[in-house]
């Protein structure tokens, strides 16, 4: 079961398909949907940060390697401002000040 | 050996970026989840965070790992927490897949209710100026 997760395809299927689901949300929430855009992006870059080591020039230089990282710290960024937004969003007509 | 280095400060730098990210967003999501009121609103964020757990539990160890425990002396616990994390990186996608799909389920039960009432309204609406 746990060589079928860590599959790197089972991984960027799961990844790409939270990611597309996600993309779907933005387009539900019409108004305020760029919390859900951003989400989708940065769960779609660490999925890809995840399957990276398909791609058949991984490893071909330093470069290609520490792509890969950098993939994941952007999509990293993009998910953490994502989810400050959304919680900036739902919580704004709860403050008290 | 520079570049490699380079690679494994990436590494770490991805890492604790991660672990420090994740903890204020995890602890933002599980807040916004105890503050607001609703069951279908409250399990948006929360299972969100859920989600997101084996992501931050893969990247703390990692972190904890390259930073904290060196390889050369402690070898077997180094070789312990690689496999743990392995664990974790495995379950991170399932984990963020399966809480999508339940809040698409909640966003679709929430829509349905909310038409659901509209058209409610507005057949009262429509009988009362009858």
């Amino acid at each position: 079961m746990l060589d079928f997760l860590g599959n790197a395809w089972t991984q960027l299927f799961m990844w790409t398909t939270a990611g597309i689901i996600l993309i779907y949300f933005s387009k539900m929430m019409k108004g305020s949907g760029t919390q859900w855009t951003l989400i989708s992006w940065g769960v779609l870059l660490i999925g890809m940060r995840i399957g990276y080591k398909l791609l058949p020039f991984y490893k071909a230089s330093e470069f290609t390697v520490a792509l890969r990282y950098i993939i994941g710290i952007v999509g990293l960024v993009c998910l953490f401002i994502g989810i400050m937004r959304y919680s900036y969003i739902t919580l704004r007509p709860l403050r008290k000040w | 050996m520079i570049e490699m280095d380079i690679i494994a400060n990436i590494r770490i730098v991805e890492d604790s970026l991660a672990f420090i990210l994740l903890l204020i967003a995890l602890t933002t999501l599980f807040s916004a989840g105890l503050r607001l009121k609703g069951l279908r609103v409250r399990l948006i964020p929360i299972s969100l965070a859920v989600g997101l757990m084996p992501l931050f539990f893969w990247k703390a160890l990692g972190m904890i790992r390259r930073v904290f425990v060196d390889k050369a002396i402690y070898s077997d616990l180094y070789k312990q927490m690689h496999d743990v994390g392995e664990v974790f990186e495995s379950l991170s996608g399932l984990a963020i897949a399966i809480s999508v799909i339940f809040i698409l389920m909640i966003l679709r039960r929430m829509v349905r209710a909310s038409r659901a009432q509209a058209q409610a309204q507005a057949q009262a609406q429509a009988q009362a100026q009858v």
